[in-house]
């Protein structure tokens, strides 16, 4: 049960860490990232290719959100910035030419292979947790998680650019009127969804196969993820990563056929019953 | 010294202002005014640096400035309090008055929180209150506070007392005289000169996107029918 438990909420702190990234640049830019996948991608290859280069996981850890988040800060000033003023329509493109632009890249400098990152040294045993056994690696995923989430609520509610980020959801022609130049904020803030979503790819590698299209498969739990909690609402995101990972944790063991249908009619049920999402706690605290 | 000359403002293809012209220099107050959909609150944004004229100039302590940014407006010492005072909701009183002073700024006009404070103690005793949880009154003493916050030469109030109870519109009135005596220039926009007549130098009336009279104190004082027709059905009917 423990054991389940923790598997569960090891798979939420790596949603969350996505998640996050995706409903921030959603609350600040106003735009839905469908590269946000592609960037956790790109992040374990960065990782891979780190680790390989220097042998040391803590250096792959560290400069694949680096080197992503430098990624992102380009994408928004070059590509995102002249489309805000332009219909959705036109940003979705843009991101989703972006996946397939990354992708391939990724498939011309590394291949269509699997990739392996080894378990850093430390953290590929087990240990006993109340009498079930627990991988020492998804404790440490638990605990970069709720590192994250500390780390960004400080962010958020403790500092200017958090005080400025908040502003900014509501009324950014009026943090404009106060002199603040919100156009780099926003790419501060585009740059900081990169860096979560390639420290996501960093700390997966290692447990879940590195390969081109790795970001697929998890974007679709993160949208889940990020329409449960409420786009822009990071409270929010961790509480539906926290539900979306121990339902497939739990669903893995009693019902693994029907995990996909009951995400799936969860979400639709939220759209049509709840869309401002299932853990907005009023319309107006979003941070 | 804040100037319009000759400005015209479009929405798309629909023309808003038509050759606007009038100034406001730091310490006076013009008062803005003209029914419903006269162009007020179009020419206070394209003084604000939120809309671009399409021809015309924004003069700026001699020097145009048209088509530069509500960030550049407001480092040159324009403030904008918007009718809708676009409180920050998730931020509290105290955090809505810090990020106007988050940009570093210098000069004579620079007002700190404690000042804002004295001038709306209600603030001060709602300090730690949520900007979503503020009463209209409240929100309305915020902004202006706020937007004191950015050192302004020029203050561009849009509808500052609409729909506020009139125990605060006359808090509201007693700030103005005090910013006003501080130097701050000021432009009002009203539906009507109820409010501005008590404190303004010089008053000027839009229609349809233009400038259909203006004058000083005294020629406000002789021109009351003129005024006042202006500012009613009457006077749309008669032009």
């Amino acid at each position: 049960m423990i054991g389940t438990i923790l598997i569960g909420l090891s798979v939420a702190m790596l949603l969350f860490l996505l998640a996050a990234g995706l409903t921030l640049i959603f609350g600040m830019l106003g735009v839905i990232n469908f590269a946000h996948g592609a960037l956790y991608m790109l992040g374990a290859f960065v990782a891979f290719e780190v680790y390989n280069q220097t042998q040391s996981f803590c250096a792959a850890l560290l400069l694949a959100p680096i080197l992503i988040a430098f990624l992102g800060a380009v994408i928004e000033f070059f590509l995102l910035r002249p489309l805000y003023d332009r219909d959705h329509v036109e940003q979705l493109l843009m991101t989703f030419g972006l996946i397939l632009i990354l992708e391939e890249a990724v498939r011309l400098i590394w291949g269509l292979g699997y990739r392996d990152l080894p378990l850093p040294q430390g953290f590929d045993g087990s240990i006993p947790v109340m009498g079930s056994d627990v991988a020492v690696y998804r404790i440490f995923l638990l605990a970069t998680g709720v590192a994250v989430g500390a780390g960004l609520f400080w962010l958020i509610e403790r500092t200017r650019l958090g005080m400025v980020l908040r502003a900014a959801m509501s009324h950014p022609a009026m943090v404009r009127a106060l002199g603040i130049r919100v156009d780099r904020v926003r790419t501060v803030v585009f740059a900081l969804g990169a860096a979560l979503a390639a420290l996501a790819g960093a700390v997966a590698a290692p447990v879940l196969p590195v390969q081109v299209g790795m970001g697929f498969t998890i974007i679709v739990d993160c949208f889940v993820v990020v329409i449960l909690g409420g786009l822009g609402n990071i409270r929010g995101a961790i509480a539906a990563a926290i539900f979306l990972g121990l339902l497939q944790a739990f669903g893995q063991h009693f019902f693994p056929a029907w995990i996909e249908v009951v995400t799936y009619t969860t979400l639709i049920l939220v759209l049509l019953i709840r869309p401002q999402g299932l853990f907005s706690l009023s319309a107006g605290r979003k941070a | 010294m804040l100037a319009l000359e000759n400005i015209d403002v479009f929405y798309g293809a629909a023309q808003v202002l038509h050759g606007v012209s009038f100034s406001v220099a730091p310490g006076e107050v013009v008062a803005l005014a003209g029914r419903n959909g006269a162009g007020k609150t179009t020419t206070l944004k394209t003084m604000a640096g939120f809309l671009t004229p399409a021809s015309g100039r924004l003069i700026l302590n001699g020097g145009s400035v048209s088509g530069v940014t509500p960030e550049y407006m407001n480092r040159e010492g324009i403030a904008y309090v918007p009718e809708d005072r676009q409180i920050f909701p998730t931020l509290t009183v105290d955090e809505n008055l810090s990020i106007a002073t988050i940009v570093r700024r210098s000069g004579p006009n620079l007002w700190t929180k404690a000042q804002v404070l004295e001038l709306f103690p209600r603030l001060a005793e709602r300090r730690t209150a949520y900007g979503q949880a503020l009463s209209g009154g409240e929100q309305q003493m915020l902004a202006i506070g706020r937007a004191l916050l950015t050192g302004p030469k020029i203050l561009l109030l849009d509808e500052p007392t609409e729909g506020l109870a009139p125990i605060i519109v006359n808090a509201i009135i007693d700030a103005f005289r005090e910013i006003a005596a501080n130097g701050v220039g000021m432009v009002f926009v009203e539906q009507n000169f109820r409010v501005p007549e008590l404190l303004s130098d010089r008053y000027v009336i839009l229609d349809s996107g233009s400038v259909v009279w203006s004058g000083d104190r005294a020629e406000f004082a002789n021109s009351r029918d003129t005024v006042t027709r202006l500012l009613t059905d009457l006077g749309r009917t008669q032009a």
